[in-house]
């Protein structure tokens, strides 16, 4: 059982390069064994009892059966940024020789994924933990993956209208959010000022310090809870755009393993296997 | 501005060299308005004033600053100076920490790669603000350095004591497996085990083994006000246990605190641009002082 986080990272890098079906499809395509739900996500009693109204504290387990993108057009200043990003599979695409191109994905160090991208779970099982909770005038959501964490305000403050100029706050990798309930089971989170750095997905779209990034989290029942996210980038995208779908399933356990990406173990993996290897990565 | 994660990096290695120094340059410090005008930013210098009334009763809820982000926060107390068993002076005699052999000589894994520091180190060195919130059955802090978590369970579970090769073993974790309990209305006490061993007690290299105990004693002391004294048993490597130190923590008025990421892509360029080139500290005898921070370092 030893060594689970080096998996991960192994995971992070190998799923991409090898398995497009991996994260076009979602945890839909494998094999389900009797009283689960998906593989590794035990099933709850059925029929799932009503949804508690605007309550979705408790850890979730997802996404699952998600679908990403497609993203929307990008403007050239959006063209200018993607080109300048070499996923490990971008779109599936390979050079003209068959080889992959050179990548340069932030997450090669471990660099924090950042928000929405953290979203997408990059353990080898693709499956990923949310625990929501509350503090006074706040949601938080705490994260599996990286072990990060996000508070969402419910005060009814507006999001900061500018970031990195004089006076307001900096950008920030998990970026400034607001949230309220659209009604008793829809809960929705409205995020801006992220930092430009983090690829807002897999195969390394641009964000813009001024998006608006839109969750909502709508509670189907006690178990089970959807999400969308979308994106409204007028600097980076001619039209706003569903980044992602995706379910959530009540996680039995309520329990959490650690999954770091461990910077150390990242980079010795890269110099040690994947530079060996013929894969090109870029530092 | 992205400067700011740079300089977050830089600051991770300088403040153990020369802390006071650092920390007053701090990204938080260099922000520090004239006066408090956005809810969305943290002014570390904007300190809750007085007690704030009497402490409400098994909360620790709320949003803190910690020692080293404002001379405000009362003097703690620094972690002793363990004795160490044979095995631990071996392993002691592997680490060279940033305070002894610089940025381009050390082996800190946090200082080299951004490793997360892992607990007990994340409260021992770094803890300028934090956030508690209580969620079902455990109480979480949420740490500003680095956007970790952490959670304490208060189902009233055993502790786990099996981290071996068995098929049901539990794997070595960077926060540890933590219990708490609520020993009166106002004082908090958690117990940790289950700590990878790659990571360091305290900035010297203090090692530790997965079956350490870490103690932690919160105590709510008014409103405003509460304090962490932590202490550490490890037979493997200590002769005895002996005391992590004892830290201050003060209310934080708009309950907002800063995002502070160590970016590893951002040190390992400043390893290469500027903290290689510049070498390493000659090697000077051991003067093992304890890793806490000290009266005057904050």
């Amino acid at each position: 059982m030893r060594n689970p986080v080096f998996k991960l990272f192994v995971a992070f890098l190998v799923v991409p390069a090898l398995s497009s079906i991996a994260l076009a499809q979602g945890r839909g395509s494998r094999t389900v064994p009797p009283g689960f739900v998906a593989e590794g996500v035990p099933k709850m009693p059925n029929p799932p009892g009503p949804a508690p109204k605007r309550d979705l504290s408790g850890a979730w387990v997802g996404p699952q059966s998600y679908k990403l993108g497609p993203a929307a057009p990008m403007t050239p200043a959006g063209e200018a940024q993607f080109k300048e990003r070499h996923a490990y599979l971008p779109n599936g695409l390979r050079l003209d020789n068959g080889e992959l191109p050179p990548s340069n994905d932030p997450f090669i160090t471990c660099d924090p994924l950042g928000f929405p991208r953290n979203l997408l779970a990059h353990a080898i099982s693709m499956r990923g933990g949310m625990l929501f909770g509350s503090a006074p005038n706040r949601i938080l959501i705490a994260y599996e993956q990286q072990r990060v964490w996000r508070e969402i305000w419910t005060d009814g403050r507006a999001l900061p209208k500018q970031v990195d100029v004089k006076g307001a706050p900096d950008s920030r990798y998990y970026g400034f959010s607001v949230g309220h309930w659209e009604d008793d089971y829809t809960f929705v989170i409205d995020t801006t000022g992220l930092d430009e750095r983090p690829w807002i997905d897999e195969v390394g779209h641009p964000q813009s310090s001024s998006a608006k990034i839109q969750e909502r989290y709508t509670r189907v029942d006690q178990y089970n809870m959807k999400l969308t996210v979308t994106v409204d980038d007028p600097k980076f995208y001619t039209k706003p755009w569903t980044a992602m779908t995706a379910d959530l399933y009540w996680m039995k356990n309520q329990e959490f393993s650690e999954s770091f990406c461990i910077p150390s173990e990242g980079i010795e993996y890269r110099d040690s296997l994947t530079k060996p290897s013929g894969i090109k990565v870029v530092k | 501005m992205r400067q700011a994660f740079i300089t977050a990096a830089l600051v991770t290695l300088a403040a153990l060299v020369v802390s006071s120094v650092a920390v007053a340059q701090t990204p938080q410090s260099q922000s520090q308005p004239k006066q408090a005008v956005s809810p969305w930013k943290y002014y570390p210098k904007d300190v809750a004033v007085g007690d704030g009334g009497p402490a409400p009763k098994r909360d620790l809820s709320g949003t803190w600053a910690g020692p080293g982000s404002t001379p405000s926060i009362p003097a703690g107390t620094p972690a002793e100076r363990p004795t160490l068993t044979p095995l631990a002076e071996q392993i002691m005699g592997q680490r060279k920490s940033v305070g002894r052999f610089g940025p381009a000589g050390t082996n800190d894994p946090t200082a080299t790669y951004c490793d997360p520091l892992g607990f007990p180190r994340d409260y021992v060195y770094q803890n300028r603000a934090m956030s508690v919130a209580t969620m079902p059955n455990r109480v979480v802090f949420l740490f500003q350095f680095g956007d970790f978590w952490r959670e304490v369970w208060t189902d009233g579970r055993a502790l786990p004591t099996d981290f071996g090769d068995n098929r049901d073993s539990l794997d070595p974790t960077f926060m540890g497996y933590s219990v708490g309990r609520w020993e009166d209305d106002y004082n908090f006490v958690i117990d940790t085990t289950g700590l990878d061993e790659r990571t360091w007690v305290m900035n010297d290299g203090t090692p530790h083994s997965v079956n350490a105990h870490v103690q932690e004693r919160w105590t709510r002391i008014d409103h405003n006000t509460m304090k962490v004294s932590m202490t550490i048993d490890d037979p493997k490597m200590y002769t005895k246990p002996f005391s992590l130190g004892t830290y201050f923590f003060r209310w934080v008025p708009n309950q907002k605190i800063g995002e502070w990421l160590c970016v590893p892509s951002e040190t390992l360029k400043y390893l290469t641009e500027q903290g290689k080139p510049a070498g390493a500290f000659p090697d000077e005898p051991t003067e093992r002082r304890g890793g806490g921070r000290r009266r005057g370092q904050q």
